[in-house]
């Protein structure tokens, strides 16, 4: 598909997708109440569940989706390695180790996020510590002491998860899987997403050269260390508020640049916003479906991107020659 | 001018080159000859800036290579490595654009300059109707022309290039050879090439640098340097030698 109308089509899907997630909930509305509520500013019961209830957590879920894809397609740079994904490096499960803790501990909302903050801001300073040699990056250590860290974080979720009492444990697991219902002032992650899509854009095109190889880049007039540097700290930044604001939502940032790559584009200078759109509109149907299907109950929304995001990929490599 | 003095070269645990001066100017074809292992790579990559030296200085139009950012060198210096990942996720096309990226000034995309140089260097290389092939579906030798092609489309003053015949056939590495050589004679681009074939070091370069083991190095003139004495200490086994100056060749196996 030519990138241009990708990118068209991209564009009308993100808010399409955005709009159709404040039309559901547990109260009926149309489209034309929705659209009252979205232009007009008069205080009634549907102005409060658009603005109060359903447009923090749709467009979170736009913003952490939008937010895990940026960061897979900059790891996947990074570590030219085609599985990495936002968790690779043991960030979330940083984050998770700190926010499980928390919750454990019976603590506030607020303070499971700032444990989740301290745990991944950890696990960055390690990876980022052991993987550093002087004054280079070596991309093999760095994977490999990401993925040791991650197994270490996963047993110790695992040994949260059995100490943890029954009425715990529930939260315990919607967490991990991916809970986007305690989204509520997006507006600073909002603006995080629009600096780090900024950023993309300006260093997509030494992004296509870094992929032929550091020596290559640096061939090419690429500042490679620096490069590699920022790359590793906006994607663990894009990660750490993802996981913040919806847990660990598992296989967006895995798929989705896979996905724009299937669909043909690869030059990062389209990849990466096209990546954002399609993570951004992908997750907020996940998460829509995910409280509708089985409401008023909600399902994980971790489960409804991997049970969508599979046939999607797997019909596309078929049809890839 | 790029040139450097009084130069050590080390890799870990071994001497490479040793109090090695010499200058590369525009419009001169250097070529080095060595045996495997003797550091010709590594001094390639120490005049590109990829390698640290172990001593001396290297020096580009007056200033210390150290001074200039990145992209300043990629404007000045191209470079062909001898080896890079095979993977590329783009077009041939796409592939050779990258070589402009030293000089790219805009975000968006690439300027008509830009496009027109990749396109001069596709025809060059006879690419032009692989432009819209992906790159991971060429041959070897075709995916070396592009390499080549991108090489040419950073237009670089001066060329370091790793054995830039490898994977080419016959007719491919006389053409290449005869473009590096006029691209030297017409544009004055400064060129230096590590080869392992005496008979186009021979026809094409005018000065020659000889690496031996221990980090002792010869460096002069072609026909000075291109001696059957000189080359049988090199590579230490007997050659047989026909013709003389540009023609000189040398085959393997004492008289």
């Amino acid at each position: 598909m030519p990138r241009f109308l990708l990118l068209a089509v991209l564009l009308i899907v993100a808010p399409l997708t955005l709009f159709v997630s404040l039309l559901y909930g547990s109260l009926d509305l149309t489209a034309a109440q929705v659209f009252n509520a979205l232009l007009v500013n008069t205080p009634s019961l549907e102005h409060d569940v658009i603005w109060q209830l359903r447009m923090p957590r749709s467009a979170g879920a736009f913003v952490c989706g939008a937010l895990l894809a940026l960061s897979g397609t900059y790891l996947q740079v990074l570590l030219r390695n085609p599985l990495a994904d936002p968790y690779i490096l043991g960030i979330s499960g940083g984050a998770a180790v700190g926010a499980l803790a928390a919750i454990l501990l019976g603590l506030s909302w607020g303070v499971v996020n700032f444990s989740a903050l301290l745990g991944a801001l950890a696990a960055i300073t390690v990876v980022f510590g052991l993987s550093i040699r002087a004054g280079s990056w070596n991309v093999h250590r760095l994977l490999l002491t990401g993925v040791v860290l991650s197994a270490g974080c996963s047993a110790l979720i695992s040994l949260l998860l059995v100490l943890a009492p029954a009425p715990e444990l529930r939260g315990m697991l919607f967490w991990l899987m991916g809970d986007l219902s305690h989204a509520e002032n997006i507006l600073p992650t909002l603006a995080l997403l629009l600096l780090l899509a900024a950023l993309s854009q300006w260093q997509a095109g030494s992004l296509n050269v870094l992929s032929l190889g550091q020596l290559k880049a640096k061939t090419l007039g690429v500042a490679v260390w620096p490069l590699q540097t920022g790359i590793y700290f906006c994607a663990a930044l894009a990660t750490v508020c993802a996981v913040m604001l919806g847990g660990t939502i598992g296989f967006v940032g895995l798929i989705i640049p896979h996905l724009v790559r299937l669909l043909g584009v690869a030059d990062h200078r389209w990849l990466l916003p096209l990546a954002i759109l399609l993570g951004g509109s992908f997750l907020t149907a996940a998460d829509t479906l995910s409280r509708t299907l089985w409401a008023p109950n909600q399902l994980p929304v971790g489960v409804l991107t991997a049970l969508l995001g599979v046939p999607a990929m797997l019909l596309l490599l078929s049809r890839k020659r | 001018m790029l040139s450097c003095e009084n130069l050590y070269l080390r890799y870990p645990g071994k001497l490479l080159c040793r109090n090695l001066s010499l200058e590369l100017k525009p419009g001169k074809c250097w070529g080095i000859l060595g045996q495997n292992g003797s550091g010709k790579t590594t001094l390639l990559q120490a005049l590109s800036g990829l390698h640290e030296p172990a001593g001396g200085s290297i020096v580009l139009n007056g200033r210390l290579l150290q001074s200039y950012s990145r992209r300043q060198l990629g404007q000045k210096l191209g470079v062909l490595l001898q080896e890079e990942d095979s993977w590329f996720w783009g077009s041939v096309l796409e592939y050779v654009l990258l070589g402009r990226h030293p000089h790219v000034a805009s975000l968006f995309g690439w300027s008509a300059k830009d496009e027109e140089l990749a396109w001069q260097a596709l025809q060059k290389m006879e690419l032009t109707e692989f432009a819209q092939r992906q790159m991971n579906s060429l041959s070897g030798g075709e995916r070396q022309r592009a390499r080549l092609a991108q090489l040419l489309a950073q237009d670089a003053m001066y060329l370091l290039l790793d054995e830039p015949l490898q994977h080419l056939d016959l007719r491919h590495q006389l053409q290449t050879m005869n473009l590096l050589r006029e691209l030297a004679a017409k544009q004055g681009k400064a060129v230096l090439m590590v080869l392992h074939d005496m008979l186009w070091v021979a026809r094409y370069c005018d000065q020659v640098l000889l690496l031996h083991d221990q980090g002792h190095t010869v460096n002069g003139t072609a026909t000075a340097v291109l001696t059957r004495e000189n080359l049988e200490a090199l590579y230490q086994c007997g050659l047989r030698q026909y013709g003389a100056g540009q023609d000189a060749h040398f085959i393997p196996g004492a008289d």
